[in-house]
């Protein structure tokens, strides 16, 4: 459900580009006709998925770090949201003035002058009458007053960033997206726009920010989300996402907690029963496809709201990620405890070994107060090859097809709503 | 079997929304930048700017003027060869400069359309607009000519006015193809200037009808621009129009929707793929 003061809601976003585009000129040349080759790769073409059934919601006064690896679909994401690309299936809701800055400095024509590029650039971005004051605060804002009648093109780099940093914060929208905007920036100006952006939220705007830069990430983010692979794998605090980032991309040692058995987190115990196959029999290793099980005896003393993650990965690097919807539970008795289980049925890995990590998001109904997560990771299991299971190997998406197997059963007595 | 009349109308409105794909107009602001854009460009990096379009005007009508006006002064015309040089060129102008310019509409705002929101439709629409702005000096050496040096007094009437809404309904549907395919590959773009010499000289702008050879009359009455410019030039001197004004009308109509429904099929692809 979409909240009061919710921006920006994308539902079941899903992207798809034809993996060989349907004609490539480019390729042609006096011998070779770009057609014919269009014509001969039209039967193996096939599309390649780049965002994958995304979900976000951005509320007013968020500042929410976008971060993943190169070719997440980061830019992608952004592209849909400001219109620039098409997606091929889901709902983008803009609720307020949505503007979103794709290297804008390069939709500068170099033979404008900074004032017109201003105007024309605030024209774009729906701003109705243009002032002489407004363009004097970007002036103002961004040390270019002397400049304002150079030409684009005489510009660096770094001036052209400020320059579109200044118009986006004059445009009156209430939503801004950047995309690794202060890459060319100096240290001075970073420190301006984060204060800017902190200004910007406080009174009531929303910022989405795309960086690979971490530092800029923790210092200036409420919340993060990691896009990997097209897929949204985590969304909640900052440094537990920028944790779950790094383990994405193999520059974190994942910690093996399992055999710790008990865990602990504000008015959650939690008991792990261990990896078992449907007829509870503990295993240590699994034949591909082959349904197993996570199951966990949960004890708590407050009516709590939960959501279980799963993520998995194979040495050490995040392969595929599950994200349970949120569900609340509520407290009966000291002395009862739940019994919940994570099951992964239709699971289709090949031979090799595999860490899984289940991380438990604990926030109490009434105060709406976060508890730290609970975050459990396994030891490697061994995933051995199904001769019966090959036609899973078949075609694209099988990380699509094991996260749609993903099953979080729970006592149906403890749950509300 | 009835159907009520508020189920008929959403049905109505549920094909239209499924026709016309949302966000293929925007706002007059996305026009006005979009056609500055383009016809800055027709200028770029030339010193003498825009009075290139004069020059251009005064040279091509100089050079006609010279060759076909000597081939065709004094023959059986109720107009002089000049009324029908000009008042040819006038449509000519609109119709070539436009499929010319939107038909590069895309590759020239390419770059800002990566970046920014730009809706497709007025991308195409601006590219015309700029294209046929070379209808300004045509129609002031028009005027000119008219009131200073010209023997026949004008009959401006309604057909004038149709003709040029059918131009202009002519050249944006042919433009919403071009454009399309010049996205994909520039061969559309080699393909309108082979033909527009074959068009030009396959519709009365610079002669009449009747001295074209009999055997080759026929290819320039199938040209459905030729009763299109008959229309103008009755609009204008009241001469004889042959063909029905219903006719062409209709055939305008119905290839602006084909061509609509081209754009709207495959606008969708080029947006897939930036």
């Amino acid at each position: 459900m979409t909240s009061l003061n919710s921006y920006l809601t994308i539902k079941n976003l899903t992207k798809e580009y034809p993996r060989r585009p349907p004609s490539d000129p480019a390729s042609s040349n006096l011998f070779n006709f770009g057609f014919l080759e269009t014509i001969n790769q039209g039967k193996s073409r096939f599309n390649h998925p780049v965002l994958k059934d995304v979900n976000l919601e951005i509320s007013a006064g968020e500042i929410v770090g976008l971060i993943g690896a190169n070719g997440a679909g980061k830019t992608t994401l952004l592209k849909c949201i400001s219109k620039v690309t098409s997606f091929s299936s889901g709902e983008i809701k803009e609720h307020t003035k949505v503007i979103s800055i794709i290297n804008l400095i390069f939709a500068f024509e170099d033979n404008d002058t900074v004032s017109t590029s201003i105007k024309n650039t605030l024209q774009l971005l729906g701003v109705e009458k243009i002032r002489l004051e407004r363009i004097g605060a970007i002036l103002d804002w961004t040390n270019l007053e002397s400049l304002y009648q150079e030409k684009i093109g005489n510009l660096s780099t770094g001036m052209r960033a400020k320059l579109a940093l200044g118009i986006i914060f004059h445009a009156d929208a209430k939503c801004i997206l950047f995309d690794e905007v202060l890459a060319v920036g100096d240290i001075s100006f970073r420190e301006k726009v984060s204060r800017k952006i902190l200004d910007f939220s406080q009174n009531g705007g929303a910022v989405l920010l795309v960086s690979h830069d971490l530092d800029f990430i923790r210092k200036n983010s409420s919340r993060v989300i990691v896009l990997n692979k097209g897929v949204l794998s985590f969304d909640g605090q900052v440094v537990d996402g920028i944790e779950h980032y790094l383990l994405s991309v193999g520059l974190y040692e994942l910690d093996d907690n399992f055999h710790e058995n008990r865990f602990e987190s504000g008015p959650v115990k939690l008991k792990f029963s261990g990896a078992v196959t449907k007829t509870n029999e503990v295993v240590e290793q699994f034949l591909m496809g082959q349904p197993i099980m996570l199951a966990a005896e949960i004890l708590i003393t407050e009516n709590i709201e939960l959501q279980i993650n799963f993520d998995i990965y194979c040495e050490n690097v995040l392969i595929s990620s599950f994200r349970g919807a949120p569900f609340c539970v509520k407290y009966i008795s000291q002395n009862d405890s739940i019994f919940s289980e994570v099951e992964l049925s239709e699971f289709p890995f090949d031979n090799n070994y595999y860490k899984f990590r289940v991380s438990i998001f604990i926030r109490n109904i009434e105060s709406k107060n976060f508890y730290p997560p609970i975050k459990v990771t396994t030891k490697s299991f061994k995933f051995m090859y199904n001769r019966e299971m090959n036609d899973f190997l078949e075609g694209a998406g099988w990380a699509v097809a094991w996260s749609n197997g993903a099953k979080i059963r729970f006592n149906n007595d403890y749950k509300i709503g | 079997m009835t159907i009520k009349s508020d189920n008929y109308l959403l049905k109505l409105v549920q094909i239209s929304q499924s026709i016309i794909p949302r966000n293929l107009f925007g706002t007059k602001r996305y026009f006005v930048f979009c056609f500055a854009r383009i016809a800055e460009r027709q200028f770029f990096r030339t010193y003498l700017g825009a009075s290139w379009i004069f020059i251009r005007v005064f040279f091509t009508f100089g050079t006609y003027a010279i060759l076909f006006g000597v081939i065709f002064e004094g023959r059986d015309t109720r107009i002089s060869y000049f009324d029908h040089l000009i008042s040819g060129m006038l449509l000519w102008s609109v119709f070539i400069g436009g499929l010319s310019w939107g038909t590069r509409s895309f590759e020239i705002l390419r770059n800002v359309r990566k970046k920014l929101f730009l809706p497709e439709l007025t991308m195409v629409l601006a590219g015309v607009a700029a294209g046929a702005i070379s209808i300004i000096p045509w129609t002031s050496l028009f005027l000119l000519y008219s009131f200073f040096a010209s023997e026949i007094s004008l009959e401006l009437n309604l057909h004038l006015l149709f003709a040029a809404v059918l131009v202009i309904i002519f050249v944006i549907s042919l433009t919403l193809v071009t454009s399309v395919l010049d996205a994909f590959g520039r061969d559309s773009r080699n393909f309108i200037s082979l033909f527009s010499s074959w068009f030009l000289f396959t519709t009365p702008v610079l002669y009449e009808v009747k001295h074209v050879p009999e055997v080759l009359q026929w290819i320039v009455l199938m040209n459905p621009l030729t009763s299109i410019l008959e229309l103008f030039r009755h609009g204008l001197y009241g001469s004889i129009y042959g063909d029905s004004v219903f006719d062409i009308g209709i055939f305008t109509l119905i290839l602006f929707i084909c061509c609509f429904l081209f754009f709207t099929r495959f606008v969708v692809l080029l947006r897939n793929s930036l």
